[in-house]
């Protein structure tokens, strides 16, 4: 009688320790951080220039503009018929699949026009909502476009003038601006839409 | 709805030339212009299938306000988009015009018109004109 019952307390005590062991398991995969697929986090968040720049409804948009926002910023501009609508693409893709799987908080996409000239914001305002509503279109001064995109390290220059055809080199960098304002991650390209989804749910998820 | 609308599609071949035979496109697609833009793109697959290289120097459309040949290059994080000035396609091979490289950019200024030639030149000779209709 007394062999059964410690063989029964064996037995209770092993079935904990397996329970116990297979939860602190699982606690220590689940903090475990999960790995970035494609960006590239900046090691402290940095603080954007001031600067003044005029969205699609004519309204101006400044620094603090970007507060209580995930944004993801793309310098790009209409006239491109490739590379800019292919991005705002992959980026709206993105956001749909965050969209998906449930989030309630999703990024806003931002385009800032690297050809002002050219693009008015009611040109901009048309261009971008085929993006999805909760797509931004940026443009104004160039000495404002400059104190933006200097701090950011983004580059665009006019190539290929014959009059005024003319294109625009420029960075190809997704610029992620967290909700404080500040520039926290960087996506460099070429973009896939499934890795930027994957990444922009977990700066989410932990800020 | 987030797209990009396509205009598409079914590619005729006209009679122009001796080497018409030769080259065959493939493939075809033309993007729309997104509203606020002018600029679409084209995108297709050249086939030779002659003994010879074929050198397109112009693509041209008499329904648009201009078409250019274009590669769209990647470098050092900065897209650039280069005007080709001609496409070689060796014998019995392919090129490919694909989004994110090579690719024609159209201009359709103001008209959408519901179908677009599309006409290939090497010097003065067109050796190749496709019919594109336009898909809603």
């Amino acid at each position: 009688m007394r062999r059964m019952d410690s063989r029964k307390y064996f037995i209770a005590a092993t079935a904990i320790a397996a329970i116990a062991t297979g939860g602190w398991l699982s606690w220590q995969l689940m903090q475990t951080p999960q790995a970035l697929l494609a960006a590239t986090l900046l090691p402290a968040p940095a603080e954007l220039a001031e600067f003044s720049l005029t969205d699609q409804h004519g309204t101006e948009f400044s620094r603090d503009s970007f507060k209580g926002h995930w944004n993801l910023v793309f310098f790009g501009f209409t006239h491109c018929p490739d590379i800019c609508p292919l991005t705002l693409q992959v980026l709206a893709d993105a956001r749909r699949q965050m969209q998906e799987k449930g989030l309630d908080v999703l990024p806003r996409i931002v385009l800032v026009s690297v050809d002002p000239e050219r693009d008015s914001p009611e040109v901009l305002g048309r261009y971008v909502s085929h993006f999805g509503d909760g797509t931004v279109g940026l443009t104004g001064e160039m000495e404002q476009l400059r104190s933006l995109t200097t701090k950011l390290g983004i580059y665009f220059e006019k190539s290929g003038i014959d009059g005024d055809n003319y294109t625009v080199d420029h960075s190809a960098v997704i610029i992620v601006i967290d909700p404080d304002g500040k520039f926290s991650a960087l996506f460099s390209a070429p973009h896939e839409a499934g890795n930027i989804a994957h990444d922009a749910s977990l700066f989410m998820s932990r800020f | 709805m987030l797209r990009i609308l396509l205009l598409c599609a079914c590619a005729t071949v006209a009679a122009c030339g001796g080497q018409q035979a030769s080259l065959v496109v493939e493939d075809l697609v033309l993007t729309r212009p997104i509203t606020g833009s002018a600029m679409g793109a084209g995108y297709f697959t050249l086939h030779n299938r002659s003994g010879q290289l074929i050198r397109i120097d112009r693509i041209s459309s008499p329904d648009l306000a201009g078409v250019a040949m274009h590669e769209s290059i990647l470098q050092d994080g900065i897209a650039r988009m280069v005007e080709l000035q001609d496409i070689a396609v060796a014998p019995h091979s392919s090129v490919v015009f694909e989004a994110g490289g090579k690719h024609l950019m159209l201009n359709y200024a103001a008209t959408r018109p519901g179908v677009v030639t599309l006409q290939f030149f090497a010097g003065p000779a067109m050796l190749l004109s496709v019919q594109v209709n336009t898909l809603e």
